[in-house]
């Protein structure tokens, strides 16, 4: 038996094959607004990789923001859910996950493998890797890259304003002063980290902590919150996916609780087609 | 026009979609519409003189554009919504304004209102803070001046027999309302949170027989009809109001059935009857300050954090027993004050009976409200 | 980008006695740790325009004001911490920044067993046995102090009342003596609440006393502002913010009685040898609501640079007009006297109201008899991320003073306690803007032969 696990996310889109011993597939594919739809390639793509046929998944949920129309998924469960559940099937002894991705963040509580709290920030770009990506973009250098140049600072400048467009200009202000770009860096890191931290607070953080999402890529900004709840996190191997893969594991379970007769009606009914969003504009945008 | 009239929920539909339509034909018919600021204003003293109360709501669909030039972004975004519809003549028809000290938000915008909407009759309600002995005393004074105001305009005085029968009216209604909400005991219940919805906003825009009329179609044709609600995790909703379905679908779309609603369209102005007292504005005072549970009253503080929660939200433990409620949702419409100084009280409460809390700020706009979803399917989740 | 250099961000103040206001500040701070070390109860307090303060203060206890004690924490640069704090409580941050700064703080105080915590600026605020909010102005003001009880377990909260009636229902016939029966009821209410309380009874000779001394105090204090009508003006809001504070916290002082006199003395010498506050003055305006404390040295900054004298500001944080003396004829109960006070306070511009046809009159109406009295070229609207009742009316009040006088208005957003949202350059930018829109409006006027 296969199921499928499909995260598709404001940036990345990502795809976990499983059975029930091992991952078979995993694909993390950049999904600007462009690609949004063609979700189902991004799903190709790994079924051709696990070698298995799209028939012969028998579970498919989809996750992430653009869990709502997709034509081939039996079930869409929200992200908060599935990245609890990838955590908890990697690291057990997790209690707080703090989930930083391209247009949100958000911290999970969990306990014996359930989601008991959790909480979003709200309609803002501070504390998410979107506001990192400006910022990048403002200093010139490569997102992939913040995180490690701001590793080199010695002394972190001080960026007083969480709201982006301030923040940009303060970055800017700080530039034309002559400060080292790693400064500003370790500085933007800071304040980024110090906003999400306030945020998870609110949920109270108990270890042991993960970082999952876009953002534990960074090792800048993993240190930076490591500082700020004052003891160590944990980040998964590949933190992308385990949102993708917490879906996989729940579609395993929920293939458990349907009859073999439903299962192939729901198979022969699954078409692989493009995906529709709710908001017009991005479903008409080719 | 439709020529066959519709009943029961399909009418409520019809009355909540098109708001001000039912007031405007009976203003062709010659009755007198009073519009008014959220569930203070007593409407009894309105029936009594046979004028037609409307309850002034905003407008989540309508982004907000005249307003900004009246009223700063940090207001709260109902009352700005609310008077952006007033500048865009959504309430021309109205003969009498009714504003009243309820909130900061409420009261500043009502009074900046007048300013800008001109109507043939206005009256500013004050209303205490408190619920002491002299402040009820003094509220039936201010209920007094409020009747006066409104006999002189119309030329009619109101006699204590006619305030009595449409006291009793009211009454009638607020029962109904509590029969219909008894609906969404079963589980699953039986009316949808968004038909809900539609039919109290109705009872909002028509006069108090046609609102008690169509309750009785309503509740007829809600325990006749096969049930057509799935079973979900059954969720109260606290705090500010809510007075769009776009709202109550993404709720209910996301896995959740609504089934009581602690806000200023749901229990609060229905939950309790007036007394039936030898002066009418006795009861009626009582009624308005002590009963109507918006947070905006000040109760007197208890002797510990524990009791004085319990005496503040102690009807809470009831509502969630009664509904057999499994979460609740504390909605705060961005800049409301008076249930935003609450949340984590609230949140504490609940966390006493074992419920968990959902707390969305939101922007009062449906162009808004997907993006908030993920919260509810997620908070469906935790529950479910 | 081309940096401006500012000024030192403590404002120069114009007045030698607005530089010694700052004694006033400690003396409140010092008075409660005082009363705490002995033993003596201490109340926080809203400010309650006389209303429950001097009843309270008359019955023995000590009263802290956690609204000043906000803005003490802003101007140091404290507040932050305390911002957070309130921010991981679950207040939303959209909530009054004074109110999540004591939140915050409080918090820290019963973290650490009700005992001031030894870090808190400016010696903190003691431990209280009441809190006492009040229902006039906004309903921060007493939810505030209802939140609290998360933290000060039993310490009991009393409401006190303030009747908002609007304009015309004010002049329903009786209403307004209901109004003042109303208040003095409470009034009576609070009393027999605080002697329960604190177990001892009420001093009325010592409470006569206070409000001789108040009454006093707030003509002398009303007499400066007239002074301020002068050409050019003898004083700025950059004093009165530190002036201020004598009159709204310790009105029954005799201190702050001889500290008026000093104050009004240099005023008067300063009109009458037409010195003003600020060298050149060019234009004359009207600031509201409250100011950024933090960046005070802002109005310097556009002081010199434009010749811009703020003449005259937030209404709310004046004395009074002196009453009419029919008004307290015959009264000889002091409580009697307090609620017409604290009355007259948010009454006392209906009539002016009623003339500009500007309901109601706790709106801007004030502000239009002031352009007149003032006159002013110009409105500087301060709207307060963190305070909105301060800036519900202040883009009206710009509107009428529009229409109604030809004195135009400049917006730039700010706050009480978040310092990021007042932007210096970008003000300075709107101000030297603006200073070409109030050359037109005077045109205007002097076309409709306006008297200024």
């Amino acid at each position: 038996m296969f199921f499928a696990g499909l995260d598709i996310g404001s940036t990345i889109t990502k795809v976990v094959i499983k059975n029930e011993k091992k991952i078979c597939a995993t694909v993390i594919k950049p999904t600007g607004a462009e690609h949004r739809r063609l979700a189902h390639k991004v799903m190709e793509d790994a079924l051709s990789k696990a070698g298995v046929p799209f028939e012969d998944v028998d579970y498919i949920i989809a996750t992430g923001y653009g869990r709502i129309n997709v034509p081939f998924a039996d079930r869409q469960v929200t992200e908060i859910t599935c990245h609890m559940r990838g955590v908890n099937w990697l690291f057990p002894a997790v209690k707080t996950i703090i989930d930083i991705g391209g247009q949100d963040s958000k911290g999970i509580k969990v306990e014996n493998g359930k989601l008991v709290n959790f909480i979003m920030n709200d309609k803002c770009a501070a504390g998410t890797g979107r506001f990192l990506e400006i910022i990048a973009g403002v200093l010139g250098v490569k997102l992939e890259e913040i995180g490690e140049l701001s590793l080199k600072s010695t002394r972190p400048s001080d960026i007083s304003n969480m709201c982006t467009v301030f923040a940009e200009q303060e970055a800017l202000l700080r530039l034309s002063e002559g400060t080292p770009v790693e400064d500003i860096l370790a500085g933007i890191h800071k304040a980024n980290a110090s906003r999400i931290h306030s945020m998870v607070k609110k949920i109270k953080i108990e270890p042991e902590v993960a970082i999952t999402g876009g953002g534990a890529k960074n090792r800048g900004l993993c240190k930076a919150l490591e500082e700020k709840v004052g003891f160590p996190v944990v980040v998964p191997p590949e933190p992308l996916i385990t949102g993708a893969l917490g879906a996989a594991l729940i579609a395993g379970e929920q293939i458990a609780k349907i009859d073999k007769e439903e299962l192939q009606e729901r198979q022969k009914k699954r078409r692989l087609e493009a995906v529709t969003f709710f908001d017009d504009e991005s479903t008409k945008a080719r | 026009m439709s020529g066959a009239k519709s009943t029961g929920l399909a009418r409520a539909a019809e009355l909540y979609s098109v708001r001000g339509q039912r007031a405007r034909e009976l203003k062709q018919e010659g009755k007198k519409i009073f519009g008014y600021f959220c569930c203070y204003p007593p409407i009894e003293i309105m029936t009594a003189l046979d004028i037609v109360p409307v309850r002034i709501l905003g407008n989540m669909d309508e982004p907000i554009t005249i307003a900004d030039g009246y009223l700063p972004p940090v207001m709260c975004v109902f009352c700005r919504s609310a008077f952006d519809i007033g500048m865009k003549k959504s309430y021309d028809y109205f003969d009498g304004f009714v504003g009243a000290h309820a909130c900061d938000g409420a009261e500043r915008t009502a009074l900046i209102w007048t300013n800008y909407i001109k109507t043939p009759c206005n009256f500013h309600l004050d209303i205490p803070h408190t619920a002491h002995n002299s402040a009820v005393d003094f509220f039936k004074q201010q209920i007094a001046y409020f009747q006066q105001a409104v006999e002189k305009f119309i030329g009619q005085k109101i006699s204590p027999e006619a305030l009595k029968d449409a006291v009793a009216r009211h009454n009638r209604q607020r029962a109904l309302v509590r029969d219909l909400y008894d609906l969404r005991k079963p589980d699953p219940p039986l009316i949808s949170g968004s038909e809900m919805l539609q039919v109290l906003i109705a009872l909002m825009c028509i006069p108090v027989e046609e609102g008690n009329v169509l309750l009785e179609e309503v509740i007829q044709e809600v325990r006749e009809r096969p049930n057509v609600q799935a079973k979900k995790s059954r969720l109260l909703i606290w705090g500010s109001l809510i007075d769009n379905t776009a709202f109550t679908d993404l709720i209910e779309s996301s896995g959740l059935n609504i089934v009581v609603e602690d806000t200023a369209i749901g229990t609060r102005p229905f939950w309790h009857d007036i007394e039936e007292t030898q002066d009418p504005l006795d009861g009626i005072a009582e009624h308005y300050l002590k009963e109507v549970l918006c947070p905006r009253t000040f109760r007197d503080s208890g002797p510990s954090y524990q009791e004085d929660s319990e005496m503040r939200f102690g009807y809470l433990k009831e509502f969630a027993k009664y509904w057999k409620v499994d979460g609740v949702f504390a909605n705060i419409i961005r800049n409301c004050d008076v249930h935003g100084y609450e949340v984590p009280v609230i949140k504490d409460y609940f966390a006493g009976l074992g419920l968990p809390v959902l707390v969305i700020e939101q922007d009062y706009s449906t162009a808004a409200l997907e993006t908030l979803r993920t919260r509810f399917q997620a908070f469906a989740e935790t529950i479910g | 980008m081309e940096k401006k250099e500012f000024k030192t961000k403590k404002s120069a103040k114009t007045l030698q006695t607005a530089r010694e206001a700052g004694y006033f500040g400690k003396k409140m701070l010092t008075s409660a740790l005082e009363a705490q070390k002995e033993g003596r109860p201490i109340g926080w307090s809203m400010v309650t325009w006389w209303e429950g303060d001097l009843i309270a203060k008359a019955m023995g206890m000590e009263l802290v004001y956690p609204e000043n004690y906000g803005a003490f924490c802003a101007a140091v640069r404290r507040a932050e911490p305390y911002l957070e704090i309130a921010d991981a409580e679950g207040y939303p941050n959209t909530l009054c920044g004074y109110a999540r700064n004591c939140i915050g703080y409080t918090k820290t105080l019963a973290d650490n067993n009700l005992e001031v915590p030894a870090d808190a600026p400016g010696g903190g605020l003691a431990k209280p046995v009441l809190l006492i909010s009040s229902g006039a102005a906004c309903d921060a003001r007493y939810k505030w102090f209802q939140a609290l009880g998360r933290y000060l377990n039993g310490v009991p909260v009393w409401t006190l009342e303030m009747p908002q009636t609007g304009l015309k229902e004010f002049y329903l016939p009786g209403n307004k003596e209901k109004n003042l029966a109303f208040i003095l009821e409470e009034l009576k209410e609070f009393v027999g609440f605080l002697e329960k309380l604190l177990g001892n009874k009420m001093d009325y000779d010592r409470l006569e006393e206070m409000l001789a001394q108040t009454l006093k105090t707030l003509r002398l204090a009303y007499e400066v502002d007239v002074l301020r009508k002068t050409v050019p003006s003898p004083m700025v809001s950059q004093d009165f913010w530190s002036v201020m504070i004598p009159h709204l916290y310790l009105p029954e002082d005799p201190e702050a009685y001889e500290f008026y006199q000093k104050v009004y003395d240099e005023v008067k010498t300063k009109v009458d040898n037409h010195i003003g506050a600020i060298p050149n003055e060019r234009y004359r305006m009207m600031f509201s609501e409250l100011p950024p404390w933090h960046s005070i040295g802002f109005f310097d900054d556009i002081a010199e640079k434009f010749g811009i004298a703020m003449v005259i500001e937030s209404w709310n944080y004046h004395a009074i007009k002196p009453m009419p003396a029919e008004e307290l004829e015959g009264v000889t109960d002091p409580l009697e006297v307090i609620a017409r006070l604290s009355y007259h306070k948010f009454t006392e511009d209906n009539d002016t109201a009623r003339r500009y046809d500007a309901s109601p009159g706790f709106f801007n109406a004030r502000y239009l008899q002031w352009a007149e009295d003032y006159r002013a070229d110009g409105f500087l609207a301060h709207p307060l991320m963190s305070c909105r009742p301060a800036t519900y009316t202040l883009l009206h009040t710009k509107n009428s003073l529009e229409e109604k006088l030809k004195v135009p208005g400049v917006v730039i957003d700010g706050d009480i306690i978040d310092l990021r949202v007042f932007n210096p350059d970008e003000a300075f930018s709107k101000m030297e803007a603006f200073v070409e829109t109030m050359d037109h409006y005077r045109e205007l006027r002097r076309k409709a032969e306006m008297a200024w």
